[in-house]
Order: C-alpha cells, then sequence, then structure tokens
C-alpha cells in the first residue's frame, strides 16, 4: 500500500478519532462527560461495520506499516504525540484538565498533516 | 425540551457512531431521524440511504453525511474519479451526495468533512458549485452547529449555499433552476437587469462554476473600456496594430479559452465591431488586429446588459443577427430590488450575516462574543422591530421598526450591491460602538445590539457631497466639503466619494492605475469600480456622460 494512503488511514482512524469525541463536547461539558468522552476516544477509537477497536491496538498496527516506510527518525513526532495521547489511559481517572486531554489528542491529527506535509515537500 | 413535531429532523449517513452520540447527546434541538436500523439512529451506506430517502422524501429536513465508509464492496456507489476500493471508500460521500442531488436536489446536505480533506480532483469546486450543499469549516461541536444552522436557514430562505441570495420570490427562485439549464453546453446566455442585481455573479457562480468548463471565467467589462479600444480587447491585437500598441495582447476571447466569457454592459459594442463579434461566435476562431491569422477559440458567453438588448435591436444600436446568434431564449432576466418587497427581510438578514464574517467586521464581532462570554464566531442575526430572534445563541442585531420602514420604502437604484453596503455599514458602526462601549469600561447586558435609526437615515441618505471650495489650491491637494453636524459614517462616504472622483479625474478613468494607487495593484481595476458603484459615483456621470 502507498504511503499516503496508509497516512490516510493514519488520519481518518486515529487523527479524526482520537480527537472527535472530545472536539464535538459543548463548552460547559462537566468533568465526568469528559473523562467518559476520553474514554470513548482511547478505548472505543474505531466503531463501525468492522467491530469496536482501541486507539492502542491501532496504533500499534499503524507503527508496524509504517515502520516498512519510514525510518525511526522520521516517525519520532508523531510516535511522541500518539504516545502523550495514549498516556491518558493511566490518568484519565484522577483529575480531568479538558485542555490539556484534547491538547493531546488534537495533536495527533496535526502530527500525521505534518509528516504528510514533509513527505510531500520532498 | 421543544417538542419533537418542531425540532428540526436530521438524517445522519454515517459507517461510524460518534456523530450519533453527540448530536444525540450534546444537541436536543435537533432531533435525530431514526430508521429502524439498530440502537443508533444512523444509515450506515449509501444504498441504505438512497433506499431510505426514496420512501421517505419528505422524511428529513437536514442530511448530515460522512466521507469515508468502511463497507463492503458491494454497498459502494461506484464513484468514477476513486480508482481504486480504498479511494472509492475514502471518497465515498461524494458518490452519496451526488444521487443525493440527482434526486432530490433541494435536499441540503452538510458533508462531515472539511474542504481541506477533499484532495479528489475538482470536487472541492463541485461542492462549491452546488446549492444546499455545506462543507464544516472546523472540527467541533460550533463548527457542526453552524453548519446546521446555516442548512436550516437555508430552507428556510429558499437556499443560500451556492452564494447567492435567492429569497422566496417564486420567480426569482426559477431562476436558479434555469440558469442550472444554461449552464450546461456552449450555448451562450443573455443576462439583464439593473446594475447591481448580481449578474456578474450569478454568471461565475452559477454558470460557470456548473457548467463543468476547465477554463478560467474571465470578465469583461465594456463600462470600463474606451470605445476605440473594444476591438483590441474583445479579439487581440498583434504590436503596431494600432497607435500605441506596443506589445502582442491577448483577447479576452483568448484569454476565456475553454471556460466562460462573461462580457458586461455588451450594448457598448460599436455596431462596427459586432459583425467581428458576431464571427467569432460562428466560426469559434478570433483574429487578432494586424494578425494574418486566427485562433481557434472554445469559449462559452455570458453577454449582460442593464438595457434590454431586444429594445437595442428595435432602436438600431444592436445588431439582430448577433442578438439571435446570442439566443434570445437564453434570456434571464434579474429583477430590481425594489420588485422583490418581499425578500427584502431575509436580504437584509442574509447581508448582515455575511458582513459579520468578513475579516475586519468579524475581528469586531469576536471582540464583542469575547466581552459577552460567546465562543468567536458566533452568528449574527438581524431582527427588526420588536421581533423575537431565534433562541439559538446569536448575537442579535435589533433595528428599531421607524428605521425598518425607512429601509423598506427606499428604492434601491444600486440594487442587491446597494443593500449589501447599507448591511455592512450597520454592523460594522454598530458593532465599533459595542467595542467603543466595552473599551470604555461599560459592560454589555446582553446580546442584543440596538442600531442607531439615526445611521440607517445617513446611510440612505447618502454622503452629503457639496461644491468643492472656490479659489485655486495647491496640485497635490484634494478639496473636501463636508456638511457641518455630519456622522461619522457619512463623513467617511463623503471623503471616498471626493477622493474617487479626484483620482478619476486624475488617472483619466483608467480603473488599473486607479487600483495601483490605491491598492497596490493593477489588477484589481474591478474592485474599484465595484467600490465606486456602493459608494454611488457613477461612471458615465464621472466622464461626462450623463
Amino acid at each position: 500500500m502507498a504511503l499516503s494512503d496508509i497516512l490516510d488511514d493514519l488520519q481518518h482512524d486515529l487523527g479524526k478519532h482520537l480527537a472527535l469525541p472530545v472536539r464535538m463536547l459543548p463548552a460547559e461539558a462537566d468533568e465526568a462527560t469528559v473523562r467518559a468522552a476520553v474514554h470513548t476516544a482511547l478505548w472505543r477509537t474505531r466503531r463501525g461495520p468492522s467491530g469496536v477497536r482501541d486507539a492502542a491496538s491501532l496504533w500499534a498496527e499503524f507503527r508496524a506499516t509504517l515502520g516498512e516506510h519510514l525510518d525511526p527518525a522520521a516517525l519520532a513526532p508523531l510516535t511522541v504525540a500518539i504516545e502523550r495521547a495514549l498516556a491518558w489511559r493511566s490518568r484519565v481517572e484522577g483529575p480531568l484538565s479538558r485542555r490539556a486531554v484534547e491538547a493531546d489528542l488534537v495533536a495527533v491529527g496535526d502530527a500525521i498533516r505534518a509528516l504528510r506535509d514533509e513527505l510531500d515537500d520532498d | 425540551m421543544t417538542d419533537d413535531l418542531h425540532r428540526p429532523r436530521l438524517l445522519l449517513i454515517d459507517d461510524g457512531e460518534t456523530y450519533a452520540e453527540v448530536i444525540s447527546a450534546h444537541m436536543p434541538q435537533y432531533q435525530l431521524v431514526d430508521p429502524g436500523l439498530g440502537a443508533v439512529a444512523r444509515l450506515p451506506d449509501g444504498p441504505a440511504a438512497l433506499e431510505w430517502l426514496a420512501a421517505h422524501p419528505d422524511g428529513a429536513d437536514v442530511v448530515l453525511l460522512d466521507m469515508r465508509f468502511d463497507v463492503a464492496d458491494d454497498r459502494l456507489l461506484p464513484l468514477p474519479e476513486a480508482t481504486t476500493a480504498r479511494r472509492q471508500r475514502r471518497f465515498q460521500g461524494v458518490a452519496i451526495l451526488r444521487e443525493i442531488r440527482r434526486r432530490h436536489p433541494d435536499l441540503p446536505v452538510v458533508l462531515l468533512t472539511r474542504v481541506a480533506d477533499l484532495s479528489l480532483g475538482d470536487v472541492a469546486d463541485e461542492l462549491a458549485a452546488q446549492s444546499m450543499t455545506y462543507v464544516l469549516d472546523g472540527d467541533d461541536l460550533d463548527a457542526l452547529r453552524i453548519r446546521i444552522h446555516a442548512a436550516l436557514d437555508g430552507v428556510a430562505r429558499g437556499g443560500e449555499d451556492d452564494g447567492v441570495l435567492w429569497g422566496s420570490d417564486p420567480a426569482v427562485r426559477a431562476l436558479r433552476r434555469r440558469l442550472s439549464v444554461l449552464a450546461r453546453g456552449r450555448m451562450s446566455v443573455i443576462l439583464e437587469g439593473e446594475t447591481g442585481t448580481g449578474k456578474s455573479y450569478l454568471a461565475e457562480r452559477l454558470v460557470h462554476r456548473a457548467s463543468g468548463r476547465r477554463g478560467p471565467f474571465v470578465v469583461c467589462d465594456l463600462a470600463t473600456v474606451p470605445t476605440e479600444l473594444i476591438p483590441a480587447h474583445l479579439f487581440g491585437a498583434t504590436r503596431g496594430a494600432y497607435t500605441g500598441a506596443v506589445a502582442d495582447r491577448k483577447g479576452v476571447f483568448e484569454l476565456a479559452d475553454r471556460g466562460t466569457l462573461f462580457i458586461d454592459e455588451i450594448q457598448n459594442v460599436p455596431l462596427e465591431v459586432q459583425k467581428q463579434l458576431l464571427l467569432v461566435l460562428q466560426e469559434r476562431k478570433v483574429r487578432p488586429l494586424g494578425a494574418s491569422r486566427e485562433v481557434d477559440v472554445d469559449v462559452k458567453v455570458i453577454a449582460a446588459s442593464n438595457a434590454s438588448l431586444a429594445e437595442a435591436v428595435r432602436a438600431g444600436t444592436f445588431r439582430a443577427d448577433l442578438y439571435m446568434r446570442l439566443s434570445p431564449a437564453t434570456r434571464v432576466f434579474l429583477p430590481p430590488l425594489r420588485e422583490r418587497a418581499a425578500d427584502l427581510p431575509f436580504l437584509a438578514r442574509a447581508f448582515c450575516a455575511r458582513a459579520a464574517d468578513e475579516p475586519d467586521v468579524a475581528e469586531l464581532r469576536d471582540r464583542v462574543c469575547a466581552a459577552l462570554d460567546r465562543p468567536a464566531g458566533t452568528p449574527l442575526q438581524l431582527v427588526t422591530g420588536r421581533a423575537e430572534p431565534a433562541d439559538d445563541g446569536s448575537l442579535v442585531l435589533a433595528l428599531p421598526e421607524p428605521a425598518w420602514r425607512r429601509l423598506a420604502a427606499h428604492p434601491w437604484p444600486g440594487n442587491l450591491r446597494e443593500l449589501a453596503m447599507v448591511m455592512h455599514n450597520v454592523v460594522t458602526f454598530t458593532l465599533i460602538g459595542a467595542v467603543d462601549a466595552i473599551e470604555g469600561g461599560l459592560r454589555l447586558k446582553s446580546a442584543r445590539l440596538q442600531v442607531d435609526p439615526g445611521l440607517i437615515a445617513d446611510l440612505l441618505a447618502g454622503a452629503p457631497v457639496t461644491d468643492g471650495p472656490s479659489g485655486p489650491l495647491p496640485p497635490d491637494v484634494v478639496p473636501v466639503r463636508l456638511e457641518p453636524q455630519s456622522t461619522l459614517n457619512a463623513v467617511s462616504v463623503a471623503v471616498e466619494r471626493q477622493y474617487f472622483t479626484h483620482l478619476f479625474q486624475q488617472t483619466d478613468g483608467d480603473f488599473g492605475a486607479m487600483a495601483e494607487r490605491l491598492l497596490g495593484d493593477a489588477e484589481r481595476g474591478r474592485a474599484v469600480r465595484l467600490r465606486l458603484n456602493q459608494i454611488g459615483l457613477k461612471v458615465r456621470e464621472l466622464r461626462g456622460d450623463g
């Protein structure tokens, strides 16, 4: 599969679906609602005809495929962004700052876009 | 919560569940249509959606359509541009949208994607040309809410999303369908209507974009071209073909090759040039002045006039054979605003909403929003008299009843362009007043901003221009006269009019030179001319022709 297609899939499966549940909350959402949305983003990331997938397993699959096309240095910024987002799995039950968690989840899509732009420039 | 009878019905076409959950949980003002296919209220693919819509043609007020569908091959609608099944899935929303448009042309659809993500050939242009199709500007709840609001608003008003304000006048609404038909093929189109009725706007938005032609949209405004230069402007010229032709130049026919040529004020073409124009339209070949060879051109011509061409034929100033070649059967007449009184409230509201989204004005609006703890980008709605605004969190611009009556009684000689300018100024000056109040330490009590009735009076009365001062002035001084006790708006319009008049005389009416001076870009002469119209200056009067 072409690298651009893989990145498109990654943008859809992780870039979009990690951010969407929290981005789509109203401004006045309380902490419990934000927590539920983060749960959805991290553990019920892709839900559709083919079942439910969580973010960590999706990333493991993508990382293996991307590793066939890119060296670890090229992948590093994206890897860091996704690991920051996944780190919320162990912090989600504690005090939760919507701004902080949203920034980390949105950053994944930004990192994917940056990688795509970099490859387009090459 | 509003009862279901009054909640707008959203039909979701999406293979995933997130949007269904979001709308159910956080958008109680809408009713998500349950097609009865499972726990979550959505249709999972194109065939299911089309089947449901065929059985329930009036079952939804707005469709929300995802772009990517990870479904089995046999559930994909064909998409010719996509060469692989992967791309068929990635852009499946486009295929579904095309079928919806074919079968339900007036059903509003909000695409759950962003234009920037539509990297599929010319699809973004195709969508931009469609009526009743809306694309998200962001990925948050506000972006979705604003688009649904716009879609519902468009239906209530008769549709606007092609960028054209149609209103509810049946005759005007019928124009949309007619122009969509005329957009097809290479046939010429005649557009007639007074200045400011939107001829060039419709030509570009509705005819050119929908024509599928891949070449450019070229505007040829014959009101701004000296009569003796019209042949060279239309057909091009070689170096030395006439005095002043220092280099080869392409005419607008060549420039518009494979695209659309909008000839504004076509009645200005001199009789002796009309024969050449006829030949170009017939033969689809153009011979630049002084050239020995003809050039093939493939151009769709839209001929616009602010006077009746049929009358011009009867008066002997327009050739009958050219008129017939342009095809009178394609004539579309755009009515003046004074004959669309019923649409005035809708048009005024729409122009206000548009003005609020223009960058400079949006900055003012967002400062007011911030003072009211509203999100940036909050829509602005105009209400008149004691009318209650829609309870959707918008900023409200309240126009007193007497001011509204004054607007309604105005004859609008500049038509839509004049109304747009007036409403733009109403929004701008009201927001400036609010921002001044905020900066002065006042706390806004509500999101309802009152429009100053005196402002409407000033805007409709025009600028208080008087004769210039007597006696000679140094050549680098532009004389400006103002009425005592003028409002700020009246002063600014008066100064602008007088400066434009001065520049027009200095440049001998060369809009390119004026644009170079005013905007630093000689290519923007048309923008200068539009501004002249907006502030009520007429080119013919400036030239001393009438």
